[in-house]
């Protein structure tokens, strides 16, 4: 099991390199690059713009960059971001904080509320509160978060439901606050888009949960243990639920990668300063070691979760073996 | 005789006090002429991005100026009523007879947030700064008189002086913010000056001479600036300004949060969005607050054609040069601009029409004689017409030589306003038997396009104009690079940019007001005679405010904050 760990952590380090290699490339492709954005502006003449490629690199073949870059970056330095003239780390460093708070509630949230409703949902099967478990879910997937999150928006702007904030991450007196108050404080403004996040999430992964649980329960063993005179509980929760989870530790895995990077629309929104955002702004802008940062940190989630799911895996299901 | 007495001495007493106060005070201050109010309080406002520096001369958007500009003075300003030049740091300035030499007399006894006296070094400092060729600032080419660097001098500690090459009349215009030599001498002589007072820099090291001072910064969340206890504005009690303790910009990226942000109360003042404005008014006394609607506001939207021979395009299809460059075909065009439509749909019937290149707020320079294209399709047809352009049965538009009047109409993709000002000119202009493509595309390439590579048929597109036409002469002028439809020409291809180049070239040396007027007036004629740019309609700039902000006095030229220092806020 070590050496496997070992491993596949050793072959993470060309895979990244392979994708960093794409996304870099990729993001040249297209054209224009970051000064295009102020070349309209006509109070800054073609010399200093010309200046400013110069300094940035920009002028230079896309290969040179990316060697350059990289060099850089394999002794951890991911370079400066042209908009903010500070260091891409510096700039990303609190962000990280704020969106992996916002999707960690998000993502508790979800599976609190999905295995549960699913698993539910699958003994109860095609009863009336299935049904309507199912449709409250499936309402959930098919609005769109801008779209939620405005109309919770609206009502808390017009309604003052439980006096909740409209938008940001702490209020403007934040800084006033007592150690309790500054908690509450947070989670004040993490109820909405923690809401809105967990509602887009939640009516796949309760489907998958009763899928997997009603194959379960049309299993011989299952028809096994209950013939064994086993307590429907028992029956339900030891063995059809174990065997009915392992397909959603893979998804867990994946939801790892989500962590820091799928909140973007959300946190516009509700005006909440995460790194989605930011992150989208740099792609768009062509902010280019902005950009690339927030891509390598993705692609290493997404390995790692991966990795993680496997192990989670190995060890929940004997029968998985890894020599 | 007793009472008369003791009124006498409680006057004479009184009136002692008063005096002490103002004798402390340096008779070069400003004195607020707003009613007195109360110091304290928080105003909130939302600012739509995250500011990118703090440094002025690194700050190419509107989100960092934004920030700057309420910490950072000048020698000159703009009355907010008037429009005209007035003094700010500089009390007051002459020149020599030829226009050569400048000399601005600062007020004595004004101080930086931290206490340190603002002088005529400073502003020495910031020309070095300007001038140094490794900051890449435009104020350096905003400063450039017939291609020179101006030299400059300090003459006293309250006196600076500038000397020009030839005359230069929108030197006023042109001048800088002054930054404080004490605090970025040493980043600049350590060659780190495009790296200090960026975001990451502690507050307290970013002095300022306006009405607030820096006092934090949250990203993405908000901006909070300080009452600067050293600000050179007084009331007429003598009580130093501003009233308002403490200023915080919240950070709300989109303008429908902003506008429920204000809803909830959670802000004192915040743009309206046109399909607002209806709502806001009727909810004007529910919401204890104030909506107001400046007028026109300085952006322009306009229709532009490729004149540019050196479009790669052109090569196949030399017909279309040949449309773009025939005054008939872009005089049917212009006429063909259903602006009322434009004005209701876009905008909810809260915008103008345009007809030059001079934004509307700009009094003093707008030729409001200039011909004008109403929306009229015969008119349009007329035009055609007469430069044999024919229609078939199908009512299919063909030019003289038998080629289908085609040609691809784009804009930037995701700007809500200019995709449907792009719909409706569509339908117009396929109501005239053109088969028009719309297709916008990505900012980048729309702008790569303009600048570089010149394939381009039709765009929409928009820029923000100012108070003085000078500032446009990197579109006007036939060298610029902003000069869409034809850019960066060695010689003027036309005779008509020929005399504009001229009048862009004499309007920077005449210094008298009204022979600047009677070229600018010119050159706007020139442009509505050839419409090279066919300007469509501008929008309103409507803002609300709460009634418990006193001395509110929003105007189109200074925003609602150009008299943030005498704003307070009543209970």
């Amino acid at each position: 099991m070590r050496t496997y760990v070992i491993r596949r952590i050793l072959q993470m380090i060309p895979l990244l390199i392979g994708i960093s290699m794409i996304s870099f490339f990729v993001l040249n492709l297209s054209p224009g690059d970051f000064l295009a954005q102020i070349e309209m502006n006509p109070d800054i003449s073609s010399a200093v713009i010309a200046q400013m490629r110069a300094e940035f690199g920009l002028d230079q073949p896309v290969w040179v960059q990316y060697f350059n870059w990289l060099k850089e970056v394999m002794q951890l330095n991911f370079g400066y971001s042209f908009a903010y003239r500070i260091p891409v780390t510096d700039l990303i460093g609190g962000r990280i904080l704020n969106t992996f708070r916002l999707s960690l509630a998000a993502t508790i949230l979800t599976w609190v509320v999905a295995i549960p409703i699913g698993v539910h949902a699958a003994i109860n099967r095609y009863t009336v509160r299935d049904n309507i478990l199912t449709f409250f879910t499936f309402f959930g997937i098919s609005i769109p978060n801008f779209f939620f999150g405005l109309i919770i928006l609206y009502f808390l702007a017009r309604y003052g439901l439980f006096n909740l904030p409209v938008g940001g991450m702490t209020s403007w007196y934040h800084e006033e606050l007592s150690f309790m108050g500054r908690m509450w404080d947070y989670i004040r403004h993490l109820i909405p888009p923690t809401i809105v996040l967990a509602t887009s999430g939640m009516a796949g992964l309760m489907r998958q949960m009763r899928g997997q649980m009603m194959d379960a329960m049309g299993q011989d063993y299952v028809r096994t243990a209950r013939s064994k005179g086993l307590s429907d509980r028992v029956v339900i929760y030891k063995h059809a639920l174990r065997n009915a989870i392992n397909p959603l530790i893979t998804i867990f895995g994946f939801s790892i990668s989500a962590l820091l990077s799928g909140a973007a629309i959300t946190e516009i929104v509700f005006s909440y300063p995460g790194l989605g955002n930011m992150l989208l702004t740099a792609v768009r802008q062509k902010d280019l070691y902005v950009a690339m940062a927030g891509l390598l940190m993705g692609s290493a989630l997404l390995i790692l979760g991966n990795l993680l799911a496997d192990i989670l895996l190995a060890i929940t299901d004997p029968r998985i073996r890894y020599n | 005789m007793k009472k008369s007495l003791i009124v006498f001495f409680v006057g004479a007493l009184v009136l002692a006090m008063s005096f002490s106060v103002i004798a402390s005070i340096p008779s070069d201050y400003v004195v607020s002429p707003y009613p007195v109010g109360t110091i304290g309080e928080t105003l909130l406002s939302a600012q739509i991005s995250d500011p990118r520096t703090f440094n002025t001369h690194i700050a190419k958007e509107t989100s960092s100026t934004d920030i700057i500009y309420r910490f950072l003075t000048s020698f000159t300003q703009y009355d907010p009523h008037t429009a005209e030049l007035v003094p700010s740091l500089a009390k007051g300035w002459d020149f020599s007879d030829d226009g050569l030499e400048w000399t601005f007399y600062l007020r004595e006894g004004v101080k930086w947030s931290d206490g340190t006296p603002l002088t005529a070094y400073d502003a020495e400092f910031t020309f070095d700064v300007i001038y140094d060729e490794s900051v890449p600032t435009s104020s350096r080419d905003i400063l450039q008189v017939a291609g020179q660097y101006l030299d400059y001098e300090v003459i006293d500690e309250y006196t600076f002086r500038l000397y020009l090459p030839e005359p230069f009349a929108p030197l006023l215009n042109s001048m800088p913010m002054i930054v404080p030599k004490h605090a970025l001498y040493d980043a600049w002589e350590a060659g780190m000056y495009n790296e200090t007072w960026g975001v990451n820099t502690p507050p307290s090291q970013i002095i300022g001479s306006d009405a607030f001072m820096l006092g934090g910064y949250r990203p993405g969340e908000r901006v909070v600036l300080l009452r600067n206890p050293n600000y050179w504005h007084v009331n007429e009690e003598g009580e130093t300004l501003p009233y308002i303790n403490r200023w915080i910009m919240q950070i709300v990226e989109s303008q429908e949060a902003q506008s429920l942000a204000f809803e909830a109360g959670q802000t004192h003042v915040s743009p309206v969005m046109p399909a607002d404005y209806a709502r806001y008014r009727m909810n004007e006394r529910n919401w204890d607050m104030t909506v107001y609607n400046l007028g026109p506001t300085f952006s322009t939207l306009f229709v532009v054609m490729n004149q540019n021979p050196r479009g790669p395009h052109f090569e196949e299809e030399p017909y279309k040069y040949e449309w773009f460059t025939d005054l008939n075909f872009r005089r049917a065009m212009a006429h063909a601009m259903d602006k009322d439509t434009m004005i209701d749909q876009l905008y909810d019937g809260l915008a103008s029409p345009q007809w030059t290149p001079v934004s509307a707020p700009n009094d003093f320079f707008l030729n409001p004689d200039v011909p004008r294209y109403e929306y009229d399709l015969d008119k349009s047809r007329e035009y055609l017409e007469a430069s044999g352009f024919t229609w078939d049965a199908q009512g299919r538009l063909f030019d003289a030589d038998g080629n289908r009047v085609s040609f691809i109409m784009t804009t930037n993709a995701g700007n809500v306003v200019r995709e449907g000002a792009g719909n409706i000119i569509q339908a117009d202009l396929q109501e005239l038997g053109m088969d028009v493509t719309f297709t916008p595309v990505d900012f980048n390439l729309l702008v790569n396009q303009l600048v570089s590579e010149f394939e381009w048929d039709v765009i929409i597109i928009g820029l923000t104009g100012g108070l003085e036409p000078h500032s446009g002469r990197n579109v006007w002028h036939s060298s610029g690079n902003l000069h869409m439809w034809n850019p960066v020409q060695s010689e003027p291809a036309t005779d008509w940019e020929a005399r504009v180049d001229e009048i862009f070239d004499e309007a920077a040396t005449v210094l008298d007001p009204q022979e600047r007027q009677a070229l600018y007036y010119e050159w706007q004629e020139i442009i509505a005679e050839q419409v090279p740019l066919i300007y469509t309609v501008v929008q309103d700039s409507i803002i609300a405010m709460r009634n418990t902000v006193k001395n509110a006095d929003p105007t189109i030229v200074g925003g609602w904050y150009h008299n943030i220092e005498s704003l307070f806020i009543s209970r």
